[in-house]
């Protein structure tokens, strides 16, 4: 009898991102609460964007429900994501951000925010792309897994029309979602066992949590579903230049500890090379 | 400290240096005031209360700035609206809404009484609003915001919700 030789198979931790339960892991939110993940996420970017280039905030989030399906858009006018940072972002193997190795009172340092945003639709069964909007390029992004759990991106860029060029980023998903008040996981829709997840969504709630934190932005809120619309917007309380840390600052030395600076020392070292 | 390093790359075959450096620069600079953090202030919370619910019947604010046990400042802002219907919880960390209680597993002391976290503590004031944990209790007629600010919060949980307040 022939013996079998057996090869050792290298799996990228990519795929960690594309798969419900350990996406859940990852970010410490159970499914259902996904799509508030992605809405909080697309939102702390957008600020911090608008704020280190110093100006003032003007968010959009819309959502609009439609049988089982859930579209959600979050817009900036800040400078726009610069098309290699978006490429970059699929570079799953590094993590792609300015603030993981600072310490400053700034939103979230996860670091993996985008690429989040990007797996977790494909975990809960969207095989619909993400579109990245900016700086007057349109990113197309379709992830996929395959059965050895290597992870795949179909990415197109094309330049957008002049007329419908935005300033700032837009990030566009879909996402599946059953309705409300259905059992969390209805049906299991493809094979690595992914299932529709009734999200405990209300976005709303964290566009006003957003302009309660924020007296400096415009928030505005569109939803669409069920032969409703709800609209609201927030205006700012602020005049003038608000008086926060913003990314841009330097950070003080005060605030780090010998480990955390030599995590920027490093960081600043693993660039360079 | 670190005899003629004149770029980072120097720290590289001594790492151990890098706490030298950390020294000289604190001892070089003034510590920022909890200010510096910046905070939202009572009346953008006042104008946002009256924006969700219409009619409030009365705001409360208060701020506290002060050190954590790791030596890092924050300030903790909290504004608590009377209303005419129960209200809902906001809070926050750095300017950004969290997705429950950031000091939940966190002992609260006030003169009458101790509770474990924000919801705790409401609660034990007869003062939640509307949230998951008040199905046992009709919510209060109240609208609240907390909010913290601090540099690098540590997080007991991979969702950034729960402070670590012993953390570094």
């Amino acid at each position: 009898m022939s013996k079998l030789q057996r090869t050792t198979f290298e799996t990228s931790r990519a795929a960690e991102y594309f798969d419900a339960r350990q996406l859940s892991a990852l970010v410490g939110v159970s499914q259902d609460g996904f799509a508030s993940v992605c809405l909080k996420e697309l939102v702390d970017n957008s600020l911090d964007a608008c704020e280190t280039a110093g100006v003032a905030p003007v968010v959009g989030v819309k959502v609009e429900r439609e049988d089982d399906l859930m579209r959600l858009s979050v817009s900036d006018n800040g400078p726009g994501i610069p098309a290699g940072v978006v490429r970059k972002v699929l570079d799953y193997n590094i993590r792609v951000s300015d603030k993981a190795a600072y310490r400053s009172p700034t939103r979230g340092a996860q670091g993996n925010a985008l690429k989040t945003v990007i797996g977790i639709p494909y975990a809960l069964g969207s095989r619909e792309p993400l579109v990245v909007e900016a700086q007057g390029v349109s990113h197309r992004i379709r992830p996929w897994v395959d059965p050895a759990g290597a992870v795949h991106f179909d990415y197109s860029s094309a330049e957008m029309l002049l007329e419908s060029r935005e300033p700032g980023t837009t990030v566009s998903l879909e996402m599946p979602n059953a309705p409300q008040g259905e059992a969390a996981t209805v049906a299991a829709i493809n094979g690595f066992g992914s299932a529709h997840v009734a999200q405990d969504f209300d976005p709303l709630h964290w566009v006003r949590s957003f302009a309660a934190f924020n007296p400096h932005a415009t928030l505005s809120y569109q939803g669409k579903g069920e032969g409703s619309e709800d609209v609201e917007i927030y205006k700012p309380t602020h005049e003038g230049p608000f008086k926060k840390y913003v990314p841009s600052q330097p950070t003080s030395p005060h605030w780090y500890s010998s480990e955390s600076l030599k995590v920027l020392v490093f960081s600043h070292i693993g660039r360079a090379a | 400290m670190g005899e003629g390093f004149t770029h980072l790359s120097a720290f590289k075959d001594n790492e151990e240096k890098v706490g030298e450096l950390l020294r000289a620069m604190q001892a070089a600079t003034k510590e920022p005031k909890p200010k510096a953090l910046g905070f939202v202030g009572k009346e953008h919370f006042e104008t946002f209360f009256e924006r969700v619910y219409g009619s409030v019947i009365e705001t409360t604010y208060a701020r506290n700035s002060s050190t954590l046990p790791s030596g890092l400042p924050y300030t903790f802002e909290f504004a608590l609206a009377h209303l005419d219907e129960p209200g809902h919880l906001y809070c926050g960390i750095n300017f950004s809404p969290t997705f429950g209680d950031p000091l939940e597993g966190t002992t609260l002391a006030g003169p009458e009484f101790k509770a474990g976290g924000i919801q705790g503590f409401l609660n034990q004031a007869y003062a939640l609003p509307s949230t998951e944990r008040a199905w046992h209790r009709t919510p209060a007629s109240v609208a609240v915001v907390a909010h913290i600010v601090t540099p690098a919060p540590l997080f007991l949980d991979r969702g950034k919700t729960r402070l670590d307040m012993e953390g570094a």
